[in-house]
């Protein structure tokens, strides 16, 4: 086996691998990444009086649209509300007057929060909190509320 | 490193023995030693056999000069360099001084000849390769294959194989070449053009030759010394002239290829031969 | 008493085998590990390396990845038509293959494809007095032979284990979207839903060149471990798919538990 033919088939073969990783990383992954190096964020605090099953690294959508990340969820201690912190993608602002709601994709599909943009001319900024929140839908309560009103008719 | 490797040499001169080992005891179990008490002194330029029958401990000898296994008691110096005390990297170090011809010849099966051949120039030396090549043909053609330089291990005759091997441990000119069992094998012309070879190159650079071998008539012509080994021990020692006029009967028994003598053809069964087939130990 | 001892021997047994195995395999890493400053300079053995375990491996490696594919894509329908889902083909397909089926059947088959290849190599050198000759000749086979076998193992299984993927995701479109007619467009926006490219794509490749690390480890003790016959280096090679299977498996599940 020549030298040449061996460093050209390898060259091929890193080739198709690179290609393969450009594949999975583009066509098959998320692109929006939180902390890569290029892709600045700010951070949003929101507190919900029920989260149902939001979980950390759920993506924060605004109509529909993926602009940034859960990264932290605890619970306030003096209002006994779960402190949802979010991750934004540094090029979207939102006003001050935004809403912040849990939704869920499909009936059984996973929770994210929505933000929805309101008239505000100041933007938010780093560490502000969105103050304007309604809580994740839970199911049983939605079935348990449909049982009394059935009840009660 | 260069400069260190010269200090060596000159060192090296003023000594007049290759190998020197001392009361070496080895064994790879405790309670089986495969050499007892050995003491041997090679000098410098000299070409020496080691004798002796199978599993007698030739072999582990000349593992033991190449520093691939250390003895459990006694010294073993070697160019100079007591490598029984001697960590493995400067062991590593000193080898590029010595040769091994292996009994097969070991050539690196998924190398050519030529890459075989400048193996230890290319690993060793950062000479260009237009340089390589000429030492490379250098060496070939001293062991008569120049012209083989493209060929596979897979295409050469066994005795073509050792003489390429031959040529490989002969790369860097070492100052000690070891052969194990050179002779095996061959035919009675390549089993000359390889006495008549060892003969010559030893003499040509002034190296110190180790041949261990079974095989007399060869050895006898072109060695200057001779030890015979029975059981892991030196028993008997000489010129090849003292050797052949011996009186110690093991030896004479080696000589001369006798069936009977001190050393048994036969395995020690325990159990009588002929006993066993009458049907007495049922 | 006797019987005794020969009872709790006979249990103590694999378990002694196994810290000797473990141990010198620790050995050998700590050996490759400090040779690899002198290997990763010999950059024609490293690329003669990759040729023969990555390179001759594409096609096994793709048509594997594309079969699993198709039968994720299939078993996936199944399932998932059940709860009225079958949009998640996309993501189910991704994230199995991704996290777990890529890098493990990718590693087990670069063992039982390269692996015991290496070796079959070494035990024959080993038998043939080549690495004895080596290392008369002043060059450590470990510097020579094994760590660049072990530098070409880390960087060809990552590349396999993305082909795998690849070839993976695009059987089971095939599956999805071509045979079984589902959307294209909701296989792969579910799909990219799904997929975090530094949780999933590259968790996933870590995984993989700790495999690669592991098998081409087993693959080279093996082959120094054999006894210099047919018949060992024969069970050499059986010993190296078996353990590396077995240990690509376990450390899978630990990986898992640690990244995930």
């Amino acid at each position: 086996m020549k030298r040449l033919t061996i460093d050209f088939m390898v060259g091929i073969f890193v080739l198709i691998g690179i290609c393969s990783l450009a594949f999975l990383s583009i066509k098959v992954a998320t692109n929006f990444n939180i902390g890569s190096s290029n892709n600045q964020t700010y951070a949003l605090h929101a507190s919900f009086s029920n989260i149902g099953s939001l979980k950390v690294s759920a993506p924060v959508k605004v109509s529909g649209f993926v602009v940034g990340r859960v990264t932290d969820i605890h619970l306030n201690t003096q209002t006994y509300q779960a402190v949802v912190t979010m991750n934004i993608n540094d090029s979207y602002k939102f006003s001050n007057d935004t809403s912040a709601q849990i939704l869920t994709t499909g009936l059984l599909g996973e929770q994210y929060v929505a933000l929805q943009s309101g008239a505000d001319t100041e933007y938010l900024k780093n560490g502000d909190t969105i103050t304007l929140t309604s809580s994740a839908m839970v199911l049983e309560d939605l079935i348990g509320k449909f049982m009394t009103s059935m009840t009660t008719k | 490193m260069d400069n260190q490797h010269d200090v060596k040499i000159v060192t090296h001169m003023q000594n007049d023995y290759s190998v020197i080992i001392e009361n070496v005891t080895f064994g790879y179990d405790e309670d089986r030693p495969i050499l007892k008490n050995v003491s041997l002194k090679i000098r410098q330029g000299s070409i020496v056999a080691i004798m002796g029958g199978s599993g007698c401990g030739k072999t582990t000898l000349l593992r033991l000069i190449s520093g691939q296994i250390k003895p459990q008691t006694g010294s073993v110096t070697v160019l100079n360099h007591n490598i029984s005390s001697m960590p493995n990297r400067d062991i590593l170090h000193l080898r590029k001084r010595m040769g091994m011809l292996f009994q097969f010849g070991a050539l690196f099966t998924d190398m050519s000849v030529y890459e075989n051949v400048a193996f230890s120039l290319k690993e060793h030396t950062n000479l260009p390769e237009c340089l390589i090549k000429k030492i490379v043909a250098m060496k070939l053609n001293a062991v008569g294959l120049f012209g083989t330089e493209n060929m596979m291990p897979q295409e050469l005759s066994g005795g073509m194989a050792r003489r390429i091997a031959l040529a490989r441990s002969m790369a860097l000119d070492p100052e000690l070449m070891m052969y194990d069992e050179p002779f095996t094998g061959l035919d009675p012309i390549s089993l000359n053009v390889s006495a008549m070879l060892i003969n010559k190159l030893s003499n040509a650079l002034n190296q110190t030759s180790i041949l261990v071998t079974h095989d007399i008539e060869s050895s006898f012509k072109i060695v200057d010394y001779i030890y015979f080994m029975a059981d892991g021990a030196i028993t008997s020692q000489g010129t090849p002239e003292q050797i052949r006029n011996t009186d110690n009967l093991a030896v004479r028994q080696f000589v001369d290829g006798e069936i009977n003598g001190p050393f048994r053809f036969d395995y020690p069964a325990k159990l009588d031969y002929s006993k066993y087939l009458e049907g007495y130990y049922k | 008493m006797n019987k005794m001892i020969y009872i709790i021997a006979t249990i103590g047994k694999p378990f002694a085998d196994l810290i000797l195995y473990a141990g010198g395999m620790l050995n050998l890493l700590i050996e490759i590990i400090f040779s690899l400053p002198y290997s990763i300079l010999r950059l024609n053995l490293i690329l003669k390396e990759i040729y023969f375990s990555g390179v001759k491996s594409i096609v096994i490696i793709a048509v594997s990845g594309w079969f699993v594919g198709m039968v994720l894509g299939l078993q996936g329908y199944n399932t998932l038509e059940r709860f009225g889902s079958v949009t998640m083909l996309g993501s189910v397909a991704a994230l199995s293959l991704l996290r777990e089926l890529g890098p493990v059947l990718t590693a087990i088959l670069f063992a039982s494809r390269a692996g015991s290849g290496m070796t079959a190599e070494i035990g024959l050198m080993k038998a043939t007095e080549q690495i004895e000759a080596m290392s008369v000749m002043a060059v450590s086979p470990i510097k020579r032979i094994v760590a660049p076998k072990f530098i070409g193992g880390i960087i060809a299984v990552p590349l396999l284990a993305a082909l795998f993927n690849t070839a993976g995701i695009i059987g089971s479109y095939f599956v999805g979207v071509t045979l079984l007619r589902l959307d294209q467009g909701s296989f792969w926006s579910q799909m990219q839903d799904s997929v975090d490219l530094h949780y999933d794509v590259i968790n996933g490749v870590i995984k993989s060149a700790v495999f690669g690390a592991v098998v081409t480890l087993i693959a080279v003790y093996q082959g120094f471990v054999a006894k210099p016959t047919a018949e060992g280096v024969s069970n050499a090679t059986t010993k190296t798919v078996v353990s590396s299977a077995l240990t690509v498996l376990a450390l899978d599940f630990i990986l898992t538990a640690l990244m995930f």
